[in-house]
This record gives structure tokens, sequence and C-alpha cells, in this order.
């Protein structure tokens, strides 16, 4: 088990006048090198929730346990935070607004260096970082200001300096936000590889329900900081009413799914949510259309 | 100096009194953010969009699509060629009042645009500005804000609004001008999905109700299928043209445009392989699913006895 939260509850301003409940008695569980996502609308609890799975937020009560490491109210102590940081990546909103340093290098290497291990190492770890991302790891590339690349490369960068620090765990919050479609597909593409070849949890925040149904094996719809449906997304998003409570809307080929059902044309439960397989079920779903196939071209 | 308005209904907009066909009409436009620069922002672009036409401009970022809207009222001129509305040239200085009352404009931002502390000040701004009679702007406010439905709201400070609400006031400001033409760029782009939904349909009511012609700025092809005509724009030239089943049919161009091709359109596509008739601007659950409807009728009408 990656992540286990236990009856979390997480005060802003705690005992001020502003006080405010970000998160309210959440408990959910996220296996070892699974694909989660969190959703719900703006000000929902995602990024709260987020924030304390490496220590970046401290439970006001229950308790968030990330690979062993336990975290409670009053109980972290600077030698496991250290730890939880090196275990649990965080990729930020816009995070390439967060590069500072004068070159690429100097960026991606900046975690590994406080990391007590050997240049030749944070060398080596940059490298295979930009390889991960799909950018040039050659010294040209390396030396060249952050500033200089162009917006999606940038993202890429920051990813980088998020992956050299080798964590079990990758948090991303809206990673796809303000990306063209070719520069989103790509980023899709070397997520599934570093989960595939690495064994990476990934945990991802996001606003877009189609981007979380192709991505994500289980959704935890967050509303009013309460934890309000879990489930796999063709499952969830399979109750449209249940997620429009939530204030969000279900995935576009969900909803197909959900009117069909209406319409009394039921799409077997559990069809992938993909054109294909819809088309495939929607076909199969009408009468007298026995043995209906593509005519291709 | 006071300007006398001529039209004294309580309704907002007034309906146009015949379709011009060439109501806006830009004629081989070309602009330079940086005149040094060797790459037009626009690049010899020619436009002729009706009254009371829906014609959506859509690109992915850095496309033009923002850049040719603010040509419309006169935000930006030309470098080269000419905008003309309603036969005024937006490079005319004395035009230029003129063309703002018949074409208002709205953001993706509404906070860029609310200046009052109360919403029907905010309203009743341009008007006043402009000396408008006391009676007359208080009937117009009333008439624009019944119209996004903010009566309610009209003596809150905007910032108490939600962002949906925020964006009703921008349009209600815009509409107490009885502009004939709205402008609208990326109007959904901040807001939550509910919202989103709702801001469509009142585009499309006001559409409806006063004729209004509208331009609307997107990089969302599912908002841009509502419209009459989609105008596709890609470094600043028109890529690609025509009604929304002509642009949805070739799905490797618009991938080749670098837009999100909407998932419905996708499935759409699939059907289509099946032999289901799905026409080609179903981009919404309903109207992909009545095609399946048509489909299955035939296929009972076929193994019937």
């Amino acid at each position: 088990m990656s992540i286990v939260v236990e009856h979390l509850t997480y005060y802003y301003a705690r005992n001020t006048p502003t006080e405010y409940r970000g998160l309210d008695d959440v408990s959910l569980e996220i296996h070892d090198g699974a694909c989660v996502a969190i959703v719900g609308v703006t000000g929902s609890g995602k990024s709260t929730l987020a924030q304390h799975f490496n220590g970046l937020l401290i439970p006001s009560a229950g308790s968030v346990t990330v690979d062993g490491v336990r975290i409670e109210p009053h109980g972290i102590s600077r030698a496991q935070l250290f730890q939880l940081r090196q275990r649990v990546g965080l990729l930020f909103q816009f995070p390439e607004a967060q590069l500072f340093a004068e070159t690429v290098f100097e960026d991606v290497a900046f975690g590994p260096q406080h990391q007590k291990i050997s240049a030749s190492e944070v060398k080596a770890r940059v490298r295979w970082a930009m390889e991960a991302v799909a950018l040039p790891s050659d010294d040209v590339f390396l030396q060249r200001s952050p500033f200089a690349l162009s917006g999606g490369q940038r993202r890429r960068v920051a990813l980088a300096g998020v992956l050299a620090m080798r964590p079990r765990t990758l948090v991303l919050d809206e990673p796809t936000a303000g990306l063209d479609a070719e520069a989103r597909d790509e980023l899709y593409a070397q997520l599934g590889r570093l989960r595939a070849q690495e064994g990476l949890t990934a945990v991802l925040i996001s606003h877009d329900m189609s981007e979380v149904a192709a991505l994500a094996q289980q959704v935890f719809v967050l509303a009013n900081s309460e934890l309000r449906l879990v489930g796999p997304p063709g499952e969830i998003f399979l109750r449209p009413e249940e997620i429009e409570a939530c204030g969000l809307l279900a995935p576009p080929l969900a909803q197909v799914a959900a009117l069909a059902g209406d319409r009394g044309a039921s799409i077997p439960a559990g069809t992938p949510l993909t054109p294909g397989a819809m088309a495939a079920a929607l076909v199969a779903s009408t009468e007298g259309t026995q043995g209906a196939s593509p005519t291709g071209s | 100096m006071t300007m006398t308005p001529t039209s004294s209904s309580a309704t907002p907009p007034a309906s146009p009194p015949e379709v011009d066909s060439r109501f806006i009409s830009l004629r081989e436009v070309s602009f330079f953010y940086d005149p040094a620069s060797a790459a037009p922002a626009l690049d010899n672009i020619s436009l002729d969009i009706a009254t009371g036409e829906f014609v959506a401009l859509l690109g992915h970022n850095g496309s033009g699509k923002s850049t040719l809207a603010a040509h419309i009222n006169g935000l930006r001129q030309p470098t080269h060629g000419q905008v003309l509305v309603a036969g005024l040239d937006t490079r005319d200085r004395v035009s230029l009042a003129s063309i703002r009352e018949l074409v208002g404009m709205i953001f993706a931002d509404p906070d860029n645009q609310i200046i009052a502390t109360v919403v029907e000040d905010d309203v009743a701004w341009s008007l006043a500005a402009r000396g408008y009679p006391r009676d007359e702007i208080a009937r117009r406010v009333d008439a624009a804000l019944n119209a996004v439905s903010l009566a309610d709201e009209r003596k809150r400070p905007p910032t108490e609004l939600s962002g949906g609400q925020r964006q009703r006031l921008a349009i209600a400001s815009a509409l107490a001008l009885r502009p004939v033409c709205l402008v609208a760029d990326e109007p959904t782009s901040l807001l939550d999905p509910q919202a989103r939904r709702e801001t469509l349909a009142l585009l499309g009511a006001l559409r409806r109700e006063y004729g209004l012609t509208l331009v609307y700025v997107t990089h969302l092809l599912e908002e841009a299928a509502l419209a009459d005509r989609i105008v596709v724009l890609e470094y600043g030239r028109i890529a690609l043209e025509g009604p929304p089943a002509m642009v949805l049919s070739d799905l490797d161009r618009l991938h080749a445009l670098r837009l999100v091709v909407p998932e419905i359109a996708l499935l759409g596509a699939r059907l289509r392989e099946y032999g289901v008739p799905v026409p080609y601007d179903a981009v919404s659950p309903e109207a992909l699913l009545d095609a399946l409807d048509v489909f299955r009728r035939g296929a009972r009408k076929e193994t019937a006895p």
C-alpha cells in the first residue's frame, strides 16, 4: 500500500477568525503502482489533500501514511520528512513558473544535489530525467537558460527536476493545463512510459474528466472538503447525477453511455470509455443488427 | 456634447432592419504587433460576416484569433488593409464611437471590464459616459439585467458574484449599448462546466431574441460547432472555413491544425464505420444518439417480416 489516509481533517488558519475546514474526515487508500485521480471543483480540497502526501501540510486530525511513514498532527521528525520528500515528488500547477536557475542543468540538479549523493551520480540522474521527459540531455542543451525554451519544454524541465529525485510516487497537479493537444499527448506518453518502466505510483489532480477517464484506474471525487465518490472511471462517470451534484460534468463518452441507457440501449458496465469500445457497444445494443462490424476504410 | 439616442424601446438591443451580408468586412487585413518583425499576427485576411450570423473563430494559442476579434470593434487597427463595420472604417477616429456602439466585446476574464462597485452602476456606466438621459439609462439597465437574469443582484457589489454571474454582468454592460454585434473572446475559458453551459445558452438566446450577430472566439471545437460558420485560423491566416459539418468532416486536418477533436466527433467517426449515419457536426450526446435511433429503426424495418 503506497498511501493510506485515515480520517484526515485539515483546518486552514486554525483557531483564528478565518478558520476554514479544507478537508473533513477523508479516508482512502492508494495502491503501490496505481494511477489514481483526485477530482473536484475549485476549492473542493483536491490540492489540500495532495499536499499532505509529501508532508507540505500536516493533518489537523487523523493520519496519512506514505510508504510506511506515518504523519499525524504532532508527529513527524525532520528525518522522516526528508525521507518522505524523496519518495513523493510533487509537480505543482504551472510548475514552469518555479524554474529559477540560470541553466537547465542547475534547475534539474537542484533536488539531487541536496540528497547527499556524488557529483557523478547527480549528473547521471539529470541525464536520466531529461531522457525520461524526452528532452535532449547533451551539454549544449543542459547549459541553455530554461527561460529560452518553449512553454511545453519548460514544463518538461520542471517535471525532470522532480523525477531526478527518483521518487516512488508522483503527484501531478493539473499537469496539462494550458498545454496544446500535442504537448498534452506527449506528456501522457511520458507518464505511461515512466509508470511501466519504474512502477511509479501516480496521483493526478485534474479538472479534465476525459483525461481522468483515459489515465486513472481509480477516481476520488471531492466536494465541499469531503470525499463523496470513489470508484473506477467507467463506473462513477456513468452516474451523471451524482457527478453533477459535485459540480462536475462526466466526460462526453460517459454522458453518451448514460444517456444511451436512459433511451433503452444499455452499455455493459465496464465498457472502456474510448471511442472504439463505445462505438462497438452502441452498435451491439441496437437490436436486429447481429454480427455488425466496421466496414473499414 | 451629448449624443441623442434614437431608439427608446425597452428591450436591448434593437433588431437590425435588414440582413447586411457584409455588415463586418475585413479586406486584405494584415497586422504586425512589432513593425520590425517579419511574422504578422494577421496575414492578408479577407472575411465578411452578415448581420445575425454566428461565426466562430477557432484556433490554437497564437493563431491570431483574438487579434482578429480585436479588429472588429477597432481595439486594434490593421497595419495593412481595411476593416469596415456597417460601412464605417475602424481607422477613422470619428467612426470609432459609432462602431463601439454597434459592436460590444466580452473577454475571458470579466473582471477586466467590470469597473463599478455596484452591479447596476456597472451596466449604466457606458450609457452615462455617453450622456444618455436618466430615464433612458434606467430603462436600458433594467432590460439588460433582465436579459441576463441578474435583476435580483442589481444592488450587490460585483465582487460578491460568482464567476458565471460576473461574466453575465459583463454581457449586460455590453448589451446596454444595444449593439448589433457581440464579439466574445473565449468567454467560458475561466468558468466551471455549469457556468460554461449557462453562458453559451445565454448567448444563443440573445441571438435568437434580438437577432444579435455573434463572433465567438474559442479553441474548443465543441463550442465552435454551435456556430453557423467556423473560421479556423493558423499563423494569422484562414486555414479552413465552412459550416461545422464541413469543418468536422476532416478529422485528420483538424489534428494537423493542432485542434482537439471532440471525443463525441471521434465516436461519431467510429459509428460511421459501422454504417450508422452520424452527421459530422454531431458533437453532443443527444445528436449522436438521435442518429443511432434512426439507424436502429432502419435495422428493425429490415428484419421485420
